[in-house]
């Protein structure tokens, strides 16, 4: 029986260990020390309602619901490792984890905060599918770091806290077939940790070990980090103060995700990766008029093959002139499956004071991620016939 | 010892080589594998609702982060969090937390509490240009909190002071951990009024934060936050997760907070700061290591020692007071036990303070707590001297001053003792009397009052050991003189005989009969004392002789009256009263009461009949003619009833004999013939019959016909199974010349007066006797044929031969 995998504390368990927490309103369970979320946490063990193991039942998968010793019938699931609350319905989905890579400044929370507001909106009508937080904790996170400031006070997001940060879960549900409809619904867990996390083997070690169990990677990649880029550039720019080379953070993503997998050199990593070039729209100019970085493209409810095929090769040319062929090296030898994307989550440059005047316009944002999906056989590619 | 110190915010130049948030300076030595803890400890997360690109003075308003945690092995870290806006890049959302770790947090806070560390003056938000920071030597306060700011905050806000204490202890006791909603100023107050309170090293044990966007996550147990923070404060949290005090929207957990230390700090308070922060410092010195379950404990303590308790003191706050005796200054001690004992003795009370001041004895506050208990004891010892004589006496030797200080109590003491209930009563008040040397006060009084309890064995062993002491002779001779004035029924001695066996009882009881020449007392002692009554006669005897000179015949009778309790001596013992004295003897009434012994079952028959022999001889016949008739009637008795074959007829003739030579009365005769009848009778041994019975009747014929003419009459009327007379004839018959002498003269006149039924009961068994009773018949059927049946009458025809042979 095929293993779970918990988003939180990426243990793989099996369905018949996990575990069921006590939420008797009455308080007629004892709270107990939760050592295993205070590990998780590294915190002191709070006092928590108890969590057991229901007895197996006939029926295979974990049940829906659980007598406790005090006859509550409880139906919150927490993860046997880490005792995290466990997302309604992640146990009977499918699970993609999509980890957002890039070093700092690089633009992963905007990239996020985008690409999660534009599934839930224009994406749905097009893709028959509906996007939806599948907690409290996803739901008010992405208010208060992400919306509020980017949608309601046009402002860019604060920086990243370089500590643990829990998940951003959604459900994607997808309407398949015209005649008899059935759903598909796909839980999708992002995570967006601060770019100081990749700075370091060790860092990325202790943060980000959630890629090695990612279903995709999506490496975002500043062109204005790169000095190639900065110096063609003949507009005035506020260039990033970090200059991070990306073949480093790729680098030492592979690095990370051997380790975990104890995957030899030999062999090619399967995750699919997106290495996604941010801010195209500052870059804009080092691109031919004509070219896919000038068009955005929208996808009628499937990936369109033919023009993220031309944004791949427009990339891949373009990341040679800027970095040289290190990192098509290091990424064609490493992964298995990969794709050059160009986006811009904002459309524009904000300002010094971090305003964003005229709102976010997001270019060729789902492109990647549209194309992980492609890849993970959830969405259909097509070519465009013109 | 001084803290070390670090820097985190997002900054270009930091010890992690990149920009971006990381430490920006630290101090040498600071311990590298800290630095996760340290940065997960000091994120700052603004409220959701703050101002997004906040001015200068939208800063100033942002939650203000005072942490402390203790990190272990002696080890704390301070911070103060400030949120700072953008970062050298300009994006928003940096802070700024400047930590302060202590490797002995308790000499780097010195006096302080980290609380105190509130918006202290070297707290810095500017960033360090140099990777090293210098160590921090002290923290300069800033007067926002201490203690008298904190009782002028909790003045305005006393409704959750009780509660927040409580509920602070109750973290460190259980974890459950304490949330409070209000702004960051107040929580820091409410977190001061909390662990001021604390015993130092408790209050340090408390780990707190002023403010946190998720209560969720934070490691603290008093943790402050806003109220748009990610606390959902749902009823459950409410109820039983987190002690919630939201003082934004009211919603409170509910606590117990009737604890004494809860209420105790509460109301300290309100009265004055130093009450509440001299706490910690008598719970250093008393108590260093309380824990939290037991602070309640230690709050009372301190309440005893300034006098303000306001509950009543229970057996555990004594047991805590005593474990910890010996560091309480003899002015504290005296503060408490003027609080513990001052009242009324509570008995629930008594058993843990004798505990404390039996440990107490071994201090430097021994003094101080004997004075304070000795009255006390005092009043027990009259009060309640049952339940706690032993344990008074256990710890009142060890103590001159105890026994000094009690002495005013003693006349209450012999009130007490003239008047308790019950011998345990008694006693007690003995041992606690003893103990306090209040029995020798007035012994005799002590004594007297031992007379309804001197039967109970505790009493008995109280005087015993009294009477070894100095002045214990006196008591003793007063409850002799007391056990000499009481009835003989009142007061069995023998119930107290193993009192009287003691020396010094012996001593006093002889100097009490000496003193009052009362000899009758002394022989009911010796009666008790002596195994052997006679031996007790002899003492009281030769103690007559001693006092009287010489003994008379009333001495004797008297004596032998108590010695034998009024009944008649054994004859064995009258025997050899009779060898001693044997010109008292007649001259007694003793005498009298002898013949009444010679018919006891109890006498052996040898010594009744030396006895009997003893009386004989006795010169002075006059009281005793009237006795001896039956002494020859005991002996037949006596014989008769043995089972020797031999000897009824030896004991026959001795009786027969003796009433030849006699006068002998009627009844004397009487007795005899009913003896000889029964004997007659008696068929225990047909063998003796046959051989003696011819023997008896050749000698004794007359007195035989006379008895046989009786014991014929006993068997007429009697229900003796008619087989037994048949045998008798049989063996008359057999007995030769004398049998057929006793049947032809005694048989063939009786046998007319048998009524038909008793004959033909009779004679059919003699006739079924067959031919051994051939000449039995031979006279029976002369008589059986004077007496026709009723048939027989009718018919002309006697009664049927049972042998089958012709009427």
């Amino acid at each position: 029986m095929a293993k779970l995998l918990c988003p939180y504390c990426f243990e793989r368990f099996g369905s018949e260990q996990m575990q069921f927490r006590c939420v008797n309103p009455t308080g007629g369970c004892p709270l107990v020390p939760d050592v295993e979320l205070g590990r998780f946490l590294s915190t002191s063990p709070q006092n928590l309602p108890r969590t057991f193991t229901p007895p197996r039942g006939f029926w295979p998968g974990v049940p829906r619901s659980a007598t406790c010793s005090c006859q509550y019938e409880t139906r919150l699931k927490v993860c046997p490792r880490c005792h995290n609350d466990w997302p309604t319905g992640l146990d009977s989905t499918e699970n993609l984890i999509i980890a957002v890579i890039g070093a700092k400044e690089v633009g992963k929370s905007h990239y996020i905060a985008v690409l999660i507001n534009a599934l839930t909106n224009d994406f749905g009508v097009r893709f028959r599918a509906s996007l939806n937080a599948v907690d409290d904790r996803t739901r008010n996170r992405y208010a208060a770091e992400f919306r509020k400031w980017l949608f309601e006070d046009r402002m860019t997001i604060p920086i990243t806290r370089a500590t643990r940060a829990y998940p951003l879960i959604y459900r994607l549900v997808f309407e398949e077939g015209s005649f008899y409809k059935t759903l598909r619904v796909v839980t999708l867990v992002f995570f967006d940790t601060a770019g100081e996390n990749f700075t370091t083997t060790d860092t990325l070690n202790a943060y980000n070990r959630y890629m090695a169990s990612a279903s995709g990677i999506l490496f975002l990649l500043d062109p204005l980090q790169i000095p190639a880029v900065q110096s063609r550039l003949t507009t005035g720019q506020r260039f990033p103060t970090e200059r991070t080379n990306p073949i480093d953070v790729v680098s030492r993503t592979d690095e990370v995700i051997r380790n975990v997998q104890a995957l030899p050199l030999h062999k090619k990593i399967r995750i699919p990766v997106a290495l996604t070039f941010s801010k195209l729209d500052a870059v804009r100019e080092l691109f031919p008029r004509g070219s896919v970085a000038h068009r955005d493209c929208v996808h009628p409810g499937y990936l369109d093959l033919s023009d993220q095929e031309q944004m791949n090769a427009t990339m891949r040319s373009y990341v040679t002139q800027w970095v040289g062929s290190g990192l098509e090296q290091l990424v064609s030898q490493r992964f298995a499956e990969y794709a050059y994307f160009g986006i811009s989550a904002l459309g524009s440059a904000p300002e010094v004071s971090g305003s964003i005047a005229g709102g976010v316009a997001p270019f060729r944002i789902e492109d990647p991620f549209l194309w992980l999906l492609y890849r993970l056989r959830v969405i259909d590619g097509k070519r465009r016939t013109v | 010892m001084t803290f070390m110190q670090a820097y985190y915010t997002s900054c270009e130049i930091g010890h992690r080589g990149s920009k971006g948030f990381q430490f920006n300076a630290v101090t040498p030595g600071l311990d590298p594998r800290l630095f996760d803890q340290l940065e997960r400890l000091g994120v700052y997360v603004p409220p959701s609702s703050s101002v997004v690109q906040p001015s200068p003075e939208d800063l100033e308003r942002f939650p203000l982060v005072l942490l402390y945690q203790p990190l272990g092995g002696g080890r704390s870290v301070v911070a103060q969090s400030r949120y700072i806006g953008p970062d050298y890049s300009g994006r928003w959302g940096n802070y700024f937390t400047h930590y302060a770790i202590a490797d002995d947090t308790e000499r780097a806070l010195r006096d302080q509490l980290p609380i105190e560390l509130w918006k202290s003056p070297a707290w810095t938000t500017t960033e360090s240009k140099q990777l090293e920071l210098p160590r921090l030597d002290e923290f300069p306060l800033a007067g926002v909190i201490d203690a008298e700011a904190i009782r002028g905050f909790v003045r305005e806000r006393p409704e959750h002071v009780a509660e927040i204490v409580e509920a602070t202890r109750l973290a460190l006791k259980t974890g459950r951990r304490v949330v409070i909603v209000d702004e960051d100023e107040s929580i820091a107050k409410w977190i001061a009024a909390a662990t001021y309170a604390l015993p130092r090293h408790l209050a340090l044990a408390t780990s707190f934060t002023t403010y946190t966007k998720s209560p969720y996550e934070s490691n603290a147990m008093i943790i402050g936050t806003t109220r748009d923070s990610d606390f959902r404060a749902t009823q459950f949290e409410i109820d039983h997760q987190y002690s919630v005090f939201d003082f934004i929207q009211g919603r409170f957990s509910r606590i117990d907070a009737s604890s004494r230390f809860a209420r105790g700090v509460a109301t300290s308070w309100v009265q004055s700061a130093d009450r509440v922060a001299n706490f910690a410092a008598f719970a250093s010195l008393v108590d260093a290591d309380v824990d939290a379950a037991s602070v309640d404990q230690t709050w009372f303590g301190y309440a005893l020692t300034d006098g303000r308790i306001e509950d009543a003191v229970a057996p555990a706050d004594i047991s805590w007071l005593t474990g910890r005796v010996e560091r309480f200054s003899a002015d504290q001690l005296t503060s408490v036990l003027s609080s513990v004992i001052g009242g009324a003795p509570n008995h629930e009370l008594v058993e843990p303070l004798f505990q404390l001041y039996d440990r107490g004895r071994r201090t430097a506050v021994a003094k101080t707590i004997e004075r304070q208990m000795t009255s006390w004891l005092a009043q027990l010892a009259v009060g309640e001297a049952e339940r706690y004589g032993a344990r008074i006496a256990a710890l009142a030797p060890h103590s001159d001053s105890v026994r000094q200080g009690a002495a005013s109590y003693a006349p209450q003491w012999l009130e007490a003792i003239a008047s308790c209930s019950s011998a345990a009563c008694y006693a007690a008040l003995l041992q606690s009397g003893e103990a306090l040397d209040f029995v020798f006060v007035d012994p005799r009084r002590a004594g007297a009052a031992a007379e309804r309890w001197i039967t109970d064995n505790a009493v008995q062993g109280h005087i015993l050991r009294l009477a070894r002491k100095p002045g214990g002779a006196e008591l003793v001779n007063a409850v002799i003189e007391m056990l000499r004035a009481i009835p003989r029924a009142s007061l069995p001695l023998e119930s107290i005989a193993n009192f009287l066996r003691d020396d010094e009882v012996r001593k006093a009881t002889r100097l009490v009969a000496v003193e009052h020449e009362d000899v009758d007392f002394y022989t009911r002692v010796q009666t008790v004392l002596e195994r052997e009554p006679f031996a007790a006669f002899n003492t009281a005897i030769m103690a007559a002789r001693n006092l009287d000179g010489s003994v008379k015949p009333p001495r004797i009778d008297e004596i032998s009256l108590i010695v034998w309790r009024g009944m008649t001596p054994p004859a064995r013992d009258v025997l050899r009263i009779c060898e001693q004295y044997p010109s008292l003897l007649p001259a007694t009434q003793l005498l009298r009461r002898l013949p009444a012994l010679l018919f006891d079952a109890k006498t052996p028959p040898e010594d009744a009949e030396q006895l009997a022999e003893v009386l004989s001889r006795t010169e002075n016949r006059k009281p005793l003619d009237r006795a001896f008739y039956p002494v020859a009637v005991f002996k037949v008795r006596r014989a008769l009833l043995r089972n020797n074959p031999d000897e009824p007829f030896k004991a026959l003739d001795a009786g027969i004999r003796l009433l030849a030579e006699r006068d002998v009365d009627a009844n004397a005769t009487a007795w005899l013939a009913d003896a000889v009848s029964a004997h007659l009778l008696s068929l225990a041994d047909a063998r003796a019959h046959a051989k003696y019975l011819p023997q008896a009747i050749k000698a004794h014929h007359d007195l035989l016909d006379n008895y046989s003419r009786r014991a014929l009459e006993r068997l007429r009327t009697s229900s003796a199974p008619a087989a037994t007379a048949a045998k008798l004839f049989q063996i008359w018959a057999q007995s030769g010349e004398s049998g057929e002498w006793l049947l032809n003269t005694v048989l063939t006149g009786e046998l007319r007066t048998w009524r038909r039924k008793r004959l033909d009961e009779v004679g059919y068994e003699v006739a079924r006797a067959g031919k051994a009773a051939e000449e039995a018949w031979a006279l029976w059927r002369p008589a059986l044929a004077e007496k026709p049946s009723l048939l027989g009458r009718l018919f002309g025809r006697g009664r049927r031969d049972p042998r089958g042979g012709a009427r």
